[in-house]
């Protein structure tokens, strides 16, 4: 009985040890950062593309008028707890002014200037226009507002920012420390991130097409859908069958391939592919980037940083000639 | 994947990271336990709700969460493409106007008008809403009372069938508003955009072609018999 006493408490020490090692590993900030750039950047072009339709989506006349977001929103014991500034009003002045102040700070964030301040506000406007704009969504909106929720958790603007520019001009040298609040929101975006392929597999699981292998067919055959004609492939079922059933097995082992370091680069390669083929074929292209942009929350920060700062390379010539102005320098190093 | 990074430059130091006091760490673990649970329970609430059923430990839980979910955006099942690819809904739209101008006919979405994508996608989205709130007109029907003689078990049955009747209608008359607010929102927008007095609306499923059809027949994907227009009400006999 002793003995597995010891053996239950030593196991309990173990989940204990694993539990802080996972959460409370401070981490370097660059796979945050580039998420921010990037999933800020699509924040903002999402953001942006309301511009063309600003009233007509939440003016007094529009297409989801208050009240029947309200509606739409509302549980059947009559609670809403779906909050939005832009519930407040549709008084097209004011929609506009609270518009053009979201679209700067959303360009504040993937600047990354005073990114803590940004960050938060940046989930405040994302969640905003999501619940406001009730019946208009897609998966592009949730994987917006999820990244937006954990880029206000961690020190994404510690590098690659106007934030770091700032430090440096005050005479900061230091590099960018690891943080747990980095690992914290980069753990927090992968657990999330598994849960929801785990779930989209256990749909798909569930559906006849996805397991007689046409499934693909039927959504490239989507004439709303699609952007890329590929029917061509009708005549290879073979290869419809493949990417089928391809999908249904990545999307639902993904959360446990996704961790092992053998299996992770296979696991990766497949979602850029997935998605870029949601992106091109399916005329998603915005859904297909921002799933690829989570996706770069299991890319290490010593990857992102030499990938970065290959990719900066001709940047950093140009500065090293002294034909690039010098405020620009700090931004491009690689240190950040 | 949390390895630091080692390297230091010579020209810069680097700050150790303060580490965290067991109490704050004990905190910080129950509100991620918290987030996580939230984060799973949601899709998980959505795949064990199948049709009129649904489990009868996710659905409580859920609805204990639902504050947080909801608020937080958290309350999505995921489901791309699935259970599986189906048709894509359109709406059909019919403008009628008092000053002797033609009627005017429309479709959304409409890749000519929509423009970027994602502006079209918008509205793909709101025909989708359509189709996806749509509520027969016609309440679900009650369950008929045994006679008096009938066995106690028989009236225990009618008993459960009321309960289950009473939180089917509130259920049916709940989404049969959010439909008819749609229905109306998406009227009225018509009438305001094109000074319209009156707007037909018709809801249409666009049926995808099978295979066979493209390969042996050379069926178009746009074919006129693809697009089939929805009734508003339940054909004779159903949901009476």
């Amino acid at each position: 009985m002793k003995a597995l006493i010891a053996a239950v408490q030593n196991w309990g020490r173990h989940v204990a040890q694993a539990w802080d090692r996972f959460w409370f590993t401070p981490q370097a900030p660059h796979t945050l950062a580039l998420i921010r750039i990037l999933g800020g950047g699509m924040l903002l072009y999402t953001h942006l593309v309301w511009s063309l339709h600003l009233e007509a989506f939440l003016g007094p006349h529009g297409w989801l008028p208050r009240e029947t977001v309200a509606l739409l929103n509302q549980g059947l014991d009559g609670r809403i707890y779906a909050w939005s500034y832009l519930a407040w009003t549709d008084s097209p002045a004011l929609l506009w002014t609270l518009h053009l102040a979201g679209l700067i700070v959303l360009a504040m964030l993937v600047a990354g200037a005073f990114t803590r301040i940004t960050s938060v506000l940046a989930f405040i406007i994302a969640i905003s226009y999501c619940h406001r704009l009730t019946g208009s969504l897609f998966g592009l909106d949730q994987i917006n507002v999820f990244i937006a929720m954990y880029l206000m958790l961690g020190a994404s603007g510690s590098v690659w920012s106007v934030d770091r520019w700032l430090a440096r001009r005050r005479g900061d040298t230091s590099e960018p420390a690891p943080a747990v609040s980095s690992n914290l929101a980069i753990r927090l975006l992968q657990v999330h991130l598994c849960v929801i392929y785990l779930f989209g597999g256990i749909g798909k699981m569930r559906g006849e097409l996805w397991w007689d292998g046409s499934a693909v067919w039927f959504a490239l055959a989507n004439l709303e859908y699609q952007s890329l004609n590929l029917t061509w492939l009708v005549h290879h079922a073979w290869a419809i069958a493949l990417l089928t059933h391809a999908t249904v097995f990545w999307e639902t082992f993904y959360c446990f391939l996704v961790w092992p370091k053998l299996t992770r680069p296979v696991c990766l390669a497949m979602a850029v592919a997935v998605h870029a083929g949601i992106g091109l074929c399916l005329g998603m292209l915005t859904f297909g980037l921002v799933m690829i942009i989570a996706n770069l929350a299991f890319v290490s920060p010593e990857m992102i940083r030499a990938t970065v700062g290959w990719l900066l390379r001709p940047l950093r010539r140009l500065a090293t000639r002294g034909t690039m102005p010098t405020e620009l320098v700090g931004i491009v190093s690689t240190r950040g | 994947m949390s390895r630091m990074i080692q390297r230091k430059s010579p020209r810069a130091k680097e700050i150790e990271p303060q580490p965290l006091s067991p109490w704050v760490k004990a905190l910080l673990s129950g509100l991620i336990a918290v987030h996580v649970a939230a984060v799973f329970w949601g899709p998980f609430a959505f795949a064990c709700n199948v049709g009129l059923s649904s489990s009868p430990l996710a659905d409580p839980v859920a609805r204990v969460l639902r504050p947080y979910t909801s608020a937080m955006f958290l309350d999505h099942g995921y489901f791309f493409f699935a259970p599986d690819p189906g048709p894509s809904h359109l709406v059909r739209y019919r403008l009628e106007f008092a000053d002797g101008r033609e009627p005017v006919e429309g479709v959304f979405p409409n890749l000519r008008q929509q423009w970027p994508r994602l502006s079209y996608h918008r509205h793909f989205m709101l025909s989708e809403a359509l189709y996806n709130q749509f509520t027969p007109p016609t309440a679900p029907p009650k369950p008929t009372p045994p006679p008096v003689t009938a066995p106690a078990a028989e009236k225990a049955r009618y008993r459960i069938q009321t309960e289950d009747y009473r939180l089917a209608e509130a259920r049916w008359r709940h989404q049969r508003n959010q439909y008819e607010a749609l229905w109306q929102a998406f009227e009225e927008h018509l009438k305001h955009e094109h000074g319209a007095t009156r707007v037909v609306l018709t809801r249409v499923e666009h049926r995808p072609a099978l295979p066979g059809e493209v390969r042996f027949q050379n069926r178009r994907l746009d074919a006129e018999d693809s697009y089939l227009e929805l009734p508003e009400t339940p054909p004779r006999g159903l949901g009476q």
